[in-house]
């Protein structure tokens, strides 16, 4: 067993590292379906629906940065979206991968000792892989 | 790759011009376009629709009549077209100083840009290969904000912001630019949807202005 640190994570989206990176979220889900039959008593029974998953991804934001960039343009542009691969890094080794869509982005400038920063908000098409090596 | 202070951002209902606009080449009266560039040196930016002007030499105050990005075609250079036509008799020089009028929001203390696109689900069912995870695309994008500010309603940005508030008239969008720093900008069109105005004992008095966005958020970056 081992531990991560989050100071050696890091995204790559599209092939391209996202620049002056801070910190990413998967949130993977499956919805809960009930399956309780009428007249249990011992207790409700579930299953699951197939998986979900969003996350977040939080930079010091840097449009001249190429990956930064490519996430930025594609929740600006209104065009039918193509999915790009991002790699959600805990070390070089050990990522989850998927196709993913920028829902949401949202730039902060703020006065006094802050960066102006970007937080993307997406959408991933398809299944998460995780690879641990 | 590079990372931008919030202290060196700011906003504008309009454009704005990092560096030292001069004609490039003589302009003649009568003439309702020409070029500018930085006379060797930088100059980047965004001019909008509604921006004015005056040139050296020549009292007459002009208005841009269309969006252009500074170095869109050529670095540091960018053509204008502009009313009234040239007015002087002599036109205007070569290398005459372009001065634009500011559309900087006074006191600006800090502004937020959200574009969105809302996530449109395309699971399917099927027979031969059920689906293993769900898969989606995206709607058109919309965006929206927040401008903060410590009120003043002296400035005529933020007079401008607030009177739309609160008329009742059919609103009539803005430009608007939010600018990370004078080379590096967000810009496009907004409609002021609300404003928090708070004043606080021991505090000075601020303004949360929210908009929302009409159009097209296009990032300009040099």
């Amino acid at each position: 067993m081992a531990t991560l640190r989050g100071s050696d994570g890091t995204l790559q989206y599209d092939s391209n590292a996202v620049g002056e990176f801070q910190d990413w979220e998967l949130d993977i889900s499956r919805e809960e379906i009930e399956t309780t039959a009428s007249g249990v008593t011992s207790g409700k029974t579930f299953t699951l629906d197939i998986p979900g998953t969003t996350g977040r991804i939080r930079a010091n934001c840097d449009y001249g940065d190429t990956a930064q960039a490519a996430l930025l343009d594609q929740v600006v542009d209104g065009a039918v979206p193509t999915p790009a691969t991002a790699q959600f890094r805990c070390s070089a080794t050990k990522y989850f991968s998927g196709s993913i869509l920028v829902t949401n982005a949202r730039i902060v400038s703020q006065r006094g000792p802050n960066n102006i920063t970007v937080e993307f908000s997406v959408r991933v098409t398809g299944a998460v892989t995780v690879t641990w090596s | 790759m590079s990372t931008y202070r919030g202290v060196d951002g700011f906003a504008a209902l309009g454009g704005a011009v990092d560096g030292t606009p001069l004609t490039k080449g003589s302009v003649s009266q009568g003439a309702s376009s020409a070029t500018l560039d930085g006379g060797g040196s930088a100059l980047n930016g965004v001019l909008r629709a509604g921006d004015t002007f005056t040139v050296a030499g020549d009292e007459q105050e002009y208005t841009l009549t269309a969006d252009v990005v500074i170095g869109a075609v050529t670095p540091n250079e960018v053509g204008i077209n502009f009313s009234p036509t040239v007015q002087p008799g002599g036109g205007w020089d070569d290398n005459a100083a372009v001065s634009f009028v500011s559309n900087s929001i006074a006191e600006v203390i800090g502004w937020e840009a959200d574009v969105s696109r809302e996530d449109l689900e395309t699971t399917a069912y099927s027979e031969t290969s059920p689906p293993q995870a769900k898969t989606f695309t995206l709607d058109i994008p919309e965006w929206r904000g927040t401008i903060r500010v410590q009120l003043d309603y002296d400035d005529p940005e933020q007079k401008e912001v607030i009177d739309l508030l609160v008329a009742g008239s059919v609103p009539t969008a803005l430009s608007c630019l939010l600018a990370t720093d004078g080379g590096r900008q967000f810009w496009g069109d907004i409609h002021p949807s609300s404003g928090r105005i708070a004043s606080r004992r021991g505090a000075i008095v601020e303004a949360d202005l929210k908009f929302a966005g009409t159009g097209a958020l296009t990032p300009n970056w040099k």
